[in-house]
């Protein structure tokens, strides 16, 4: 308790203004929809039913979180150790691949052992296709921003070809999808109806384990050494191309889990839009949080319950759900200018301070005089 | 000090808006039907969704109707569903990716749903589904012919959106009415993969052209449009699709020479307007709509449109479409 307190004490200058950039992403947002002839009042209480209103929505809005926080962990993993990887979207891709070909072409199987293989080709699959660019960067000085971003259309395409090609579904009504994953394996509901299955246990668990691996172990330390300055660390007797690549391919293997996650949880099916640019909604909430792993588990709770509330708000309200998304841009703008913000914040602080000093020794002075 | 007082002020201001806005909401009223639109993709392709749009926009003005919309852009698809169905008495679903509505709409018995262009498996156990389907089959057969006969090169050509029945539905039928044009016609086909891409749909329509094809056929939503772009570039001839694109597309009337009119904002007005005036509602089953019932025809817009198509061709067309209803020819088909 005393760490947690101490570390919002040692953070208040970023927390503060993160406080006031979602103050502000609010009333420019409520200013939008008074000038688009709506109530900003309906407009928040309807998305705030639209994210808790029914066990249904509020299971979506979990769901939809763990989707973020586990992205956003896998792209502070690769950030702490000095990697940007912003090929989630292709591991995740991959990933998701993966586990539904073993899943259909392992049907008949007990689900005890195809679950677990499941995960394991989920895993491979994310954390091979982020080591790829891992080593091109730790042995070639390749950029990892632009070889990841590249790699992810290339796996977006290919798993778009497997879908439309030779894993193409025979289903009625299915044009451009794979088979559906057999009932058996996939991931039981937790709330009826909505999309929150068993995988919110799986992700508490990653979640967990980032947490205590990055802040607690002395392997967080020499990610965060090798990250922050990489001479150093090498003459420090770190390994640090080794810590790079496997900080990359644990990121990678994170988003290939949370392409299974997407199948086995609740589509049943990969289809080539599996993923709505999901890992990168994560990698925003990653870098607004700094990438503090608990911060990404709370901002991603926040930032779901926008996204998910912003649909339902549309249908009760005609508010654009596109709001959420203006809400998002502004929040992830004020950040962004962060460090000037909260150097205003505290020269107004110190100014204050000063300024409450001169007085109060005016008016010692006056007392004495 | 004075300055945060007058932030307080403002702030106040800003607020007392938000509660006198409050007292004005409207209350909606509670008798009238409601009908949620839920298109798996976006609106804008000015062919299958904004028919289905625009089928739902003259409910509203003609039976005072209240119409909602949501937009998936491809997440979160049986959610919204569900989201519609809770506030709704009529949900109806575009595109092919909706086909959960499968285990969504024995949930919620009380919302009867509609679902376009696909049929599902067990539709016969589901009284509050009904699934219209389209002969898009017999009006591409007449597209075929028209782009047979227009073409001078002998090669005619078709971008498709995705790999499945439907669009493989118009493929067969477009070739095998050219065929039944010119038997010696070359008919060339591309699938673009994506229903949301214009410049990806003008990268095949020049690869069509690239190949010899004069007219080519759009069977691809939003990417289509960008078939017609490229028509004007290469000037060449464009087929529309779903609606009579003649009208929606007007800065494009020189290269549209005419369109496969797929009636899916008529049919969605049809069933509900049934229902909104006399309480019928037959759900459990599949409805075909074809040319005999009207749903599909050949379009080429209104008397203000350039015509390209010689009044002798269209009245073959009308006697072929006549042979098309009667059974005398007899279309193929990929829809099961």
């Amino acid at each position: 308790m005393k760490g947690i307190l101490k570390k919002i004490a040692d953070n208040r200058n970023y927390l503060v203004s993160l406080a006031l950039s979602i103050l502000a992403a609010f009333l420019i947002g409520a200013l939008l929809m008074l000038v688009t002839g709506y109530n900003p009042a309906a407009g928040y209480s309807a998305m705030l039913k639209g994210a808790f209103g029914s066990s249904r929505v509020f299971g979506n809005t979990l769901a939809k979180m763990l989707t973020l926080c586990l992205t956003g962990l896998a792209t502070a993993v690769g950030a702490k150790a000095g990697l940007f990887n912003v090929g989630g979207e292709g591991q995740l891709y991959l990933g998701g691949m993966a586990a539904t070909v073993v899943g259909i072409w392992l049907c008949g199987l007990s689900p005890v052992i195809v679950v677990p293989l499941a995960f394991a080709a989920a895993i491979i699959a994310g954390g091979f296709y982020a080591w790829v660019p891992a080593v091109l960067k730790v042995k070639l000085n390749v950029s990892e921003v632009i070889t990841t971003i590249m790699l992810n259309s290339v796996a977006i395409y290919f798993c778009t070809w497997l879908c439309n090609g030779p894993l193409k579904s025979a289903d009625k009504g299915i044009s451009g999808a794979t088979d559906a994953v057999p009932d058996n394996f996939v991931f039981g509901q937790v709330i009826a109806r909505s999309n929150l299955s068993t995988a919110i246990f799986y992700s508490a668990v990653i979640a967990f384990l980032c947490w205590y691996i990055m802040e607690k172990t002395s392997i967080g330390l020499e990610m965060k050494v090798t990250g922050e300055n990489p001479r150093f660390a090498f003459f420090s007797g770190l390994k640090k191309d080794k810590i790079m690549i496997w900080a990359m391919v644990a990121s990678g293997a994170i988003c290939g889990l949370v392409g299974m996650f997407e199948v086995y949880g609740y589509q049943h099916r990969f289809l080539p839009t599996i993923s709505n640019d999901f890992f990168f909604d994560g990698m925003l909430v990653a870098m607004i949080m700094n990438y503090s792993p608990l911060g990404i588990i709370l901002m991603s709770f926040f930032f779901a319950v926008i996204d998910i509330g912003a649909g339902a708000m549309e249908l009760s309200t005609g508010i654009s759900h596109e709001l959420s998304d203006i809400i998002f841009a502004i929040i992830i703008f004020l950040m962004a200018a962060e460090g000037g913000i909260s150097r205003a914040f505290s020269a107004w602080q110190l100014q204050k301070k000063a300024r409450k000093k001169i007085t109060m020794d005016g008016e010692k002075e006056v007392q004495k005089g | 000090m004075k300055k945060s007082i007058s932030l307080l002020v403002v702030l106040a201001l800003i607020l007392s808006l938000f509660a006198l806005v409050g007292c004005g909401g409207e209350e909606a009223d509670d008798d009238a039907l409601t009908v949620t639109v839920v298109v798996s993709a976006g609106f804008g392709d000015k062919s299958f969704n904004d028919s289905a749009k625009d089928g739902a926009d003259r409910l509203a003005a003609d039976k005072g109707i209240t119409v909602n919309y949501i937009e998936c852009n491809n997440e979160g698809i049986k959610q919204k569903l569900m989201d519609a169905a809770e506030v709704s008495d009529f949900v109806v679903a575009v595109g092919w990716e909706c086909y959960e509505i499968e285990e969504v709409a024995p949930e919620y018995p009380d919302t009867k749903f509609i679902f376009v262009d696909n049929p599902v498996e067990t539709i016969a156990d589901i009284p509050n589904l009904l699934c219209i389907t389209y002969a898009q089959n017999e009006g591409s057969f007449l597209a075929g012919y028209i782009a047979a006969a227009m073409s001078r090169t002998g090669v005619v050509g078709a971008v498709g959106g995705d790999d499945g029945d439907v669009i493989g539905d118009f493929l067969v039928g477009y070739k095998q009415g050219a065929k039944y044009a010119n038997p010696d016609i070359k008919v060339e086909t591309i699938i673009a993969g994506d229903y949301e891409d214009p410049a990806l749909g003008k990268e095949c329509a020049l690869t069509l052209a690239d190949k010899g094809a004069d007219v080519i056929f759009n069977v691809a939503g939003n990417t289509g449009n960008g078939i017609f772009e490229a028509a004007q570039e290469k000037s060449f001839y464009a087929v529309g699709v779903d609606a009579d694109q003649k009208l929606t597309n007007p800065e494009y009337d020189d290269v549209i020479i005419c369109s496969m009119k797929k009636e899916v904002g008529q049919s969605i007005y049809d069933a509900i307007a049934e229902f909104a005036d006399n309480g019928t509602w037959e759900g459990g089953k599949v409805l075909v709509t074809d040319m005999a019932n009207g749903y599909i025809s050949i379009a080429y817009g209104d008397e203000e449109s350039t015509q390209q198509v010689p009044d002798s061709l269209k009245s073959e067309v009308e006697e072929l479409a006549g042979k098309i209803i009667n059974g005398e020819i007899e279309v193929e088909t990929t829809r099961q």
